[in-house]
């Protein structure tokens, strides 16, 4: 039984049932119709970001988050129509915060679709660096997973993998640069940056029964063309055809129920009529996410489990990670179609190695960024870019639209003690289980990577000529997360982890995690959803192998 | 801040509503201006927005999109957003002597103007804020205002096949 179909759920669910296994995947959000539900061919397609349904995004809660400082004011967001974003004395969430989809697909529904490998050197970070934990197993082991997750997605990319080596090539050959990454490379080789072609979850060609991408530039609204690799239309899709997956979407998990002899004996969920249903689990598999799946653990207290199950070392839910991120947008001085093309088409990796950044422990990467900006139609612009109204405002418009460039950066978050999640203990659910609530704290050397980074975003467009900044947003003064890792660790310690290195759990046998919670380390800024999808492939095998089935490939 | 808010969730007695007023009073000379009977609220936002976007050579006004009648309408279904209108109409009408559709268009530019760059928390500033995005986003949303950007439909079915060079 798998909970949850994101990137881990879907992965892991078909390779159990491409396996022969009969598995019974329960999702709590909706499903998603790729043609009905992203309406990017109406008038209104910028109105709304990502079409939410109800249930489509789980509740939680934040803990009050840090006090902000003077001397990091230079963190804090702005834009050229509102001045600071965030006039607080606080850090805040922005909007919900945890950038999450709950259903059929995950977050895989609005992802921009980046494919990235994990820089080996970002899997041993306790050994070499003193930070985070080592991954308990290195890139080589996890490389042929990696590949099998490339091709049922059909990932193209470029041909030299830089310092991620491949047994084989990308599916698909790499996209073409739009205008302003084609600017972005050119300036940026003669002034000591490497840009190339991102490694990306949309076809390039036709394959499989997708087509090619068109290049709306929307990824982050949903894809309904079905080019965009997401977990629905790759993973569950085929998990569905081998006819051994039986997926029931709006049902709400509400209860692990532990046997004696450290087992799952049994689930409990809520049907979408409201009725509750038990069944008894041979394996169970959580992919609920690295908020989720803490929360339904740690909510299943009871007398055979009274710290939540599978917690026996009290690290479920510990060493939460962020997404650390800084953009920079400028208003190029020539058209350059900006809001057209693959988002994140182009990507610098100089900065990504753990001890590239000068001074600081670990790394981050850089990657044009108007789509995840949500800088790609008039509304945007006029509402945050283009300052002031009246007939100059229209002119501006005009003048400046399909200009903009926006330079983003991620970079490692590093687990601390004061980020965790744990369960709310004044608001629950409308069925009475206690809420999730997010701690989030950024010590002094996050900031400083952010600074590091905000320095260089300036600087990529500063050589590109574009120095006209408009906008700048970043994570300091707002959390805001659509990649969150590690609150379930994987590792080789039950002490100081919650999950082997087959995402097994330490204590309890039949259950096993496969979301981004069990990331012993963020990377330094990789997208994560390929990680998930090549761990739950090898998690899947393993399964499968236990349980004498054959493995199967493809 | 707590003031605005609480603006927004009580009756206002006339004295609060002047002490408004007068936290929010332009220095500009309006007095040339026979006083007037107030407008409908409706008509002063087509007169505001019609502002904040005019029509030109190649596209309409905000108000000709209906713009002004979509602001009202969600007015109507939120309480403080409702409340803020009133009052923003209010303040508009009495900085203009009693009816701001009756002012010329630089005189309506100046009083926009003011309000663009007061105190943050201030109702005048709020009022425009929060018309302005608003208006921006009723506007841009409608295809006939895409007029001159480049971008000449919606992103699908046909995406942007000449994206690069």
């Amino acid at each position: 039984m798998v909970i949850g179909t994101g990137a881990g759920g879907s992965a892991v669910a078909w390779t159990l049932a491409s396996s022969g296994i009969q598995v019974l995947a329960l999702e709590a959000g909706p499903a998603y119709s790729p043609e009905h539900d992203y309406l990017l061919h109406t008038p209104h397609w910028e109105k709304q970001r990502f079409p939410y349904k109800p249930n489509s995004q789980g509740n939680y809660k934040f803990a009050q988050m840090q006090e902000l400082e003077e001397r990091w004011d230079m963190l804090r967001s702005w834009n050229i129509v509102s001045g600071q974003t965030n006039s607080g004395e606080h850090r805040i969430a922005s909007g919900t915060g945890y950038h999450h989809v709950q259903g059929v697909g995950g977050s895989t529904l609005r992802f921009t679709g980046e494919a990235h490998r994990m820089h080996p050197a970002s899997m041993q970070m306790q050994s070499q660096h003193g930070v985070a934990a080592d991954w308990p197993l290195d890139y080589s082991e996890l490389e042929p997973f990696y590949h099998e997750a490339e091709t049922v997605i059909g990932v193209a990319g470029p041909t030299d993998p830089g310092a991620r080596w491949r047994s084989n090539p990308y599916p698909l050959p790499a996209h073409h640069l739009g205008k302003a990454s084609s600017l972005i490379q050119k300036t940026g080789a003669e002034n000591g940056f490497t840009w190339v072609e991102n490694s990306r979850a949309a076809l390039s060609e036709n394959y499989d029964v997708r087509p090619a991408c068109n290049y709306c530039a929307n990824c982050n609204r949903g894809c309904p063309r079905r080019d965009k690799g997401s977990a629905d239309v790759t993973f569950m899709h085929k998990a569905l055809a081998t006819g051994n997956l039986e997926l029931r979407h709006s049902c709400r998990l509400q209860k692990i129920v532990p046997a004696a002899g450290n087992r799952i004996k049994a689930i409990s969920y809520l049907e979408p009529d409201g009725s509750e249903r038990t069944i008894h689990c041979d394996i169970l598999i959580m992919a609920a996410g690295a908020v989720e799946t803490p929360r339904l653990l740690l909510a299943s207290a009871e007398k055979l489990a009274p710290n939540g199950i599978a917690n026996e070392s009290g690290q479920v839910g510990r060493n939460l990670m962020e997404t650390l991120s800084w953009n920079s947008s400028g208003i190029a001085t020539m058209q350059l179609d900006s809001f057209k093309g693959l988002p994140s088409d182009s990507i610098c990796w100089d900065y990504n190695h753990p001890t590239s950044i000068p001074g600081i422990t670990g790394g981050c990467r850089f990657s044009t960024s108007m789509a995840e900006a949500d800088l790609v139609g008039p509304i945007n612009y006029a509402q945050r870019i283009v300052p002031g109204w009246g007939k100059h405002h229209k002119q501006a418009m005009r003048r400046s639209f399909g200009q903009v460039v926006t330079i983003g950066a991620i970079g490692e978050s590093i687990p601390n003690h004061k980020t965790f999640v744990n369960l709310d203990p004044d608001n629950k659910d409308q069925y009475g289980m206690p809420l999730a609530r997010i701690h989030s704290f950024l010590p002094e050397h996050e900031l400083k990577r952010l600074k590091f980074m905000m320095k260089n975003c300036r600087k990529i467009l500063q050589i590109a000529g574009i120095s006209n900044l408009v906008e700048e947003y970043g994570t300091y003064d707002f959390f805001s997360s659509t990649h969150i890792f590690g609150s379930c660790r994987m590792g080789t310690d039950p002490r100081k982890s919650v999950v082997n290195r087959y995402g097994q759990s330490h204590n309890c046998k039949n259950l096993f995690i496969t979301d981004a919670s069990i990331f012993p380390s963020s990377g330094g800024g990789e997208s994560p959803s390929l990680t998930i999808e090549a761990l739950a492939i090898r998690t899947g095998r393993h399964i499968a192998q236990r349980l004498g089935y054959r493995p199967t490939t493809g | 801040m707590n003031q605005i808010r609480n603006l927004f969730s009580t009756r206002l007695s006339r004295r609060e509503l002047l002490t408004l007023f007068l936290a929010g009073m332009l220095p500009l000379n309006l007095r040339a201006f026979a006083p007037s009977e107030n407008p409908d609220d409706e008509l002063v936002i087509q007169v505001f927005v019609d502002t904040l976007i005019p029509a030109d050579d190649l596209t309409p006004s905000a108000s000709e999109l209906g713009v002004a009648q979509e602001i009202i309408n969600s007015s109507k279904s939120d309480i403080a957003y409702g409340r803020l209108i009133q009052l923003g109409c209010r303040w508009l009408n009495h900085q203009s002597n009693g009816d701001f559709t009756n002012l010329q268009i630089d005189q309506r530019i100046q009083i926009l103007q003011w309000m663009e760059h007061a105190d943050s928390h201030a109702l005048p500033t709020q009022f425009f804020n929060r018309l302005r995005h608003q208006t921006m986003a009723l506007y841009y949303t409608q295809p006939v205002s895409w007029k001159g950007l480049g971008m000449q439909r919606p992103p699908q079915p046909l995406g942007y096949m000449d994206y690069h060079d």
